[in-house]
């Protein structure tokens, strides 16, 4: 709710007031925002999936307080080792409220040299609550150490969700990852914005020749297959740039090739718009060119970008995934989910640590929520059909 | 300048609308659709000139050409401003049109896409005023108020959205928003041609009150004749972009010169079963304006067609005190009237 | 009603209820319609009155999430003594509707272009409908296919059997379209403002052409319209509908010379028409309520010039036969005709 409402308060220019001053009989006086925020509501799917991805966002703003690890911290003697249980309730004092886990004593089978592990009931690691623990910068600015949660002793192993080669916690890995690949999403899709607005604005308000080579660019773009043409871009990225800067790069590959979509949505809102009566009776009231665009065509085709953003923002994941799965991406020591897919490449490592593919689990479920949610703002995005 | 120039509010001399055709890859120009050919009309202080055709006859081009809605091919809109003066609309500059604007307005026919959803009725209304810099503030918000109070809105629902109104309800805000300027000349493109029975009448009615009230010229655009005749002083028959008739309206429904308009009394039915006429039925369809008949355009429909008739195109001529039809044998057929419908 | 007429279809108490989340919409709430045979029924009301609604039930073709309830008996042709067979207890996907559909019962519409599919023949459209109903040999059905579009009046039929719809003009495409509707030779013709989108003069040729067809096949046809001009034109017998509701049934000759009810009297005066001359039309004030949740009483209370404070608002208003063959729904008749409730 809040995600829509913010947006919408935003684009009206800030009126907040007057809606909830008029709940009484507030359809005769509903705002095209309500509108859709009332059509959207009975979308339970949808409401849900909002949900849900602001809750992932939240988490992963705030993912350095959330983790009990850090990203980088390895425990040596945990390589591979499977997720710890927690547990209640202790065979020798019975139930109690603070969780605990078990540490784990690790076996080598003599033929396989392969190591397995399991719960040592010697080792019990109670789980505190705003435990202080290894320093960090919480958004790289103040310096912290309190955790939500982690072992009285930050060296214990907190393994929630097992653990990778190296040793590092998993769980706490997919949380900064998260915010490396959610924020990718957002991010990438606001130049994806400005470039999609401004052009497919220029070629449905110009028309004529400005529209005619915009559209075959467009035309030019979509012909080209994407993720060979992300390789050959990313491969072009200086190899000495620090992690940041590949990010803003990854960037601004994807947008280069995304604003097409966004563009030829614009353009077509644009023509149609244009022909509306209304359009019509605001040039005949003596309207500016500019106070149409601003005071009729942007409020009318807002809803609709809003939806078209939402739709692809789940495209700008999947394709940071993927190229950081095949290695050109993003790069470790950067955690992002698709860099953390790539330890689970072969059938082995599948066969042996199966929870390696925990990020795997994250990325279908925000695929999915985003998908869901723009299902639900698409059947909201006309009110007044 | 001669008489009728001297005493109109707007005269509109020789006007064309021709739409390109375009074919090919290179948008080759390979014809025109000729919407309004070379219309002539004038319309007085506070009268209300009715424009009837059918659809596809330029109705509508030729009222959004007048405010140069859509830019017309060429000719000139005479339009008399504030000071008194004549003018010519298609001559003027961007900032001259503007201000000129305030004086002419349209009313729309659909009463739903005419209305911004997303605004307040406030807003909608007060758009002219605001665009001309007219009002601000308070003022603006009496002057809506004044203005919604004018055309029978409840001045209270300045806040609602159009989505609360009904379609007549919906069709007075855009009468409100067409008056905000104190304008003297209104085009009403088939204004209440999407309202129903009982609401068109109270537009109809509302229209005529204003027009007493605030000395208003309408140009009325409809396909419907009932209409067109309560509401005219004068009329106009259009037919494939061209004005084959014009007239009193008094003259035009009594005595039609142009065999068009009498087949057009003859085809509207009459709310009264025990006057069934005996119907002129026209055959075939409205002429195709890309690729009109030769001579006059109606001949192929026409049962008085001549060979002069496929040859040449009439042109008008005066039929008595200002009646004038576009055909060749105008004056001289015996022509039925709406009153002779009556048995 | 005179009894030496054959009635073919009558409608009972018949109602479309839509039930959606805000509440009930009354659509259509308890009318009783009777059609005779060779006789056309004109169904005249402003929009939302639920007259299309009516002939949509009548089809079984109402959307969801609308209710049909009711009776609805249709007397089909060569079974004489035949009871008759209640539409409303067919399923609405089953065999015997679509047999009923198109073979006894056909519509045409408002926009032929939608009623057509844009990606067959014209000739294609009306064989299909042919041979579903009338006879299963293909050449059978396109020698009858092009007998049809001559009857309706089309130059070169031939030709047209091949073209598309949009390559047809407006009322071209009409006729095509009472062509197919008229390809089985129904008993009932459903014709929903068909004529609406089209000028003048083409109008008065289709209104021609479903008159003469009329007349040559015996066919009894139901005329839904807003227009009383086309009204006056068509129809034998007229019900004037208002929020789901007949209020006034009777003759087409007394409808226009001597209604009875407010409404329709209203109505009459409202409309501009040629060769009548009126300073100012009268207006009904107000606009038709949204038929969801209405008071109770008589519909038109609102806007009702003889409206009474605590009888017209009070109950609902029976429909009286306030002479043969006339009914009226409203309380002023009542009080001073004195006449029973029908019985319906």
């Amino acid at each position: 709710m809040s995600l829509i409402t913010t947006i919408s308060n935003a684009l009206r220019g800030g009126k907040p007031n007057r809606l909830r001053k008029s709940q009484d009989n507030s359809y005769e006086v509903a705002s095209q925002w309500r509108l859709m925020w009332w059509k959207f509501k009975k979308h339970k799917v949808a409401l849900a999936s909002a949900i849900i991805l602001l809750f992932f966002y939240i988490v992963a703003a705030f993912c350095e307080f959330l983790s009990p690890n850090l990203p980088e911290a390895r425990f040596t003697e945990y390589k591979n080792s499977p997720p710890q249980k927690i547990h209640f309730i202790d065979p020798q004092t019975g139930f109690q409220f603070r969780p605990f886990v078990y540490g784990m004593s690790a076996k080598v089978d003599e033929k396989t040299f392969r190591r397995t592990f399991a719960p040592d009931p010697e080792k019990k690691y109670e789980i505190q609550f705003f435990v202080k623990g290894e320093s960090y910068k919480m958004w790289g600015l103040i310096p912290m150490n309190v955790h939500l949660f982690g072992l009285k002793n930050p060296k214990d192993p907190l393994i929630l969700m097992g653990t990778d080669k190296l040793g590092h916690d998993l769980f706490s890995r997919i949380i900064y990852g998260g915010r490396i690949s959610l924020s990718f999403g957002l991010v990438g899709i606001v130049l994806t914005l400005v470039l999609g607005l401004v052009l497919g604005g220029i070629s449905g308000y110009l028309g004529g020749v400005a529209d005619t080579i915009i559209q075959r660019i467009i035309d030019l773009l979509i012909c080209i297959p994407t993720i060979p043409l992300w390789m050959a871009l990313t491969a072009a990225l200086p190899k000495g740039w620090s992690a940041e800067q590949t990010y803003f790069g990854l960037i601004i590959i994807f947008s280069i090739i995304g604003w097409t979509g966004l563009a030829r949505v614009v353009r077509g809102k644009i023509l149609t718009l244009r022909e509306e009566d209304f359009t019509m009776a605001a040039r005949l009231a003596g309207a500016s060119g500019f106070r149409i665009i601003r005071k009729h065509l942007l409020p009318s085709f807002a809803s609709y970008i809003i939806v078209n953003v939402t739709l692809s923002i789940p495209g700008t994941i999947l394709g940071e995934t993927a190229l950081s799965f095949i290695g050109v991406g993003l790069q470790a020591p950067v955690v992002s989910w698709g860099v953390l897919l790539q330890d689970a490449q072969n059938l082995e490592t599948l066969a042996y640590y199966p929870w390696l593919l925990w990020p795997t689990a994250f990325i279908i479920l925000t695929v999915l929520m985003f998908n869901f949610l723009g299902d639900g703002l698409r059947d909201a995005a006309d009110p007044y059909k | 300048m001669n008489a009728v120039q001297e005493e109109s509010i707007l005269d509109v001399q020789s006007i064309k609308k021709y739409f390109p055709i375009k074919k090919g890859f290179l948008q080759k120009t390979i014809g025109y659709v000729k919407a309004v050919d070379d219309v002539k009309f004038h319309i007085r202080p506070g009268e209300t000139f009715g424009l009837v055709g059918e659809s596809g006859c330029g109705k509508t081009t030729l009222g959004r050409c007048i405010l140069r809605a859509i830019e017309p091919s060429s000719g000139s809109v005479l339009f008399r401003d504030r000071q008194g003066n004549l003018r010519d609309v298609l001559k003027m500059d961007t900032k001259d049109l503007r201000a000129i604007r305030r004086d002419m307005q349209l009313i729309f026919q659909d009463p739903y896409s005419s209305l911004n959803p997303r605004m307040t009725v406030l807003s909608i209304i007060a758009e002219p005023l605001v665009c001309h810099g007219l009002l601000s503030g308070d003022q603006l918000k009496d002057r809506v108020k004044e203005l919604m109070e004018l055309v029978g809105l409840n001045s209270r629902h300045l806040e609602r959205y159009p989505h609360a109104f009904s379609g007549g309800q919906r069709q007075r805000i855009g009468i409100a928003r067409a008056l905000a300027t104190e304008p003297k000349f209104i085009v009403c493109d088939e204004a209440v041609s999407a309202l129903d029975v009982s609401v068109q009448a109270q537009i109809i009615n509302l229209l005529q009150d204003l027009q007493e009230r605030l000395d208003l010229s309408y140009l009325f655009i409809s396909h419907d004749l009932g209409v067109i005749q309560h509401i005219s002083n004068r009329v106009g028959v259009m037919y494939v972009g061209q004005m084959v008739e014009t007239a009193s309206s008094k003259d035009l429904f009594a005595s039609p010169k142009h065999p068009y308009t009498e087949a057009l009394l003859s085809a509207k039915p009459i709310p009264d079963p025990r006057r069934k006429s005996n119907r002129i039925i026209l055959s075939g369809d409205v002429a195709n304006p890309a690729n009109p008949p030769t001579g006059c355009y109606f001949h192929p429909r026409c049962p008085y067609a001549a060979d002069v008739c496929r040859k040449d195109a009439p042109v008008m001529k005066q039929v008595g005190d200002g009646h004038y039809a576009a055909c060749h044998f105008a004056g001289e057929l015996k022509l039925r009237g709406a009153g002779s419908l009556s048995c | 009603m005179s009894e030496e007429d054959e009635i073919i279809l009558a409608m009972k108490d018949v109602k479309v209820h839509f039930h959606l989340d805000e509440g009930v919409l009354k659509a259509v709430d308890g009318i009783d319609l009777w059609i005779k045979r060779g006789k056309t029924l004109g169904i005249v009301g402003e929009s939302g009155c639920g007259k299309s609604v009516t002939s949509q039930a009548l089809l079984r073709i109402v959307p969801k999430p609308g209710e049909v309830m009711g009776e609805i008996k249709l007397y089909r042709k060569g079974k004489d003594g035949d009871e008759g067979i209640d539409l409303i207890k067919l399923d609405p996907r089953g065999k015997e509707i679509r047999d009923i559909r198109g073979g006894e019962i056909a519509m045409i519409f408002q926009e032929p272009m939608k009623a057509f599919s844009p990606v067959h023949t014209i000739g294609n459209q009306i064989i299909e409908a042919i041979l579903l109903h009338a006879t299963d040999d293909k050449e059978e059905a396109y020698r009858l296919g092009v007998d049809i579009l001559k009857k309706v009046g089309m130059s070169n039929p031939e030709q047209r059997m091949d073209e598309y719809p949009h390559q047809l003009s407006g009322g071209m495409r009409q006729r095509a379209m009472i062509a197919m509707a008229l390809s089985c030779n129904p008993s009932i013709l459903i014709a929903d403002e068909p004529t609406t989108a089209l000028d003048v003069t083409v109008q008065a040729q289709v209104l021609q052409l479903i008159n003469d067809l009329k007349a040559k096949n015996d066919t009894s046809v139901i005329f839904i319209t807003h227009d009383l001009g086309v009204i006056a034109e068509m129809s034998d017998d007229v019900a004037v509908m208002y929020l789901g509701k007949v209020v006034e049934y009777t003759d087409v000759d007394t409808l226009f010379h001597g209604p009875k009810h407010p409404y329709t009297q209203a109505l009459l005066n409202s409309i501009p028409a040629i060769g009548r001359e009126m300073k100012r039309l009268e207006s009904i004030e107000g606009t038709v309520p949204f038929p969801m949740n209405l008071p109770k009483g008589c519909g038109f209370y609102s806007r009702c010039k003889h409206a009474m404070e605590g009888a017209c608002n009070s109950a609902d208003i029976p429909l009286i036969e306030v002479a043969k063959g006339h009914f009226v729904r409203c309380l002023l008749v009542e009080s001073e005709q004195g006449t029973t409730e029908v019985k319906v």
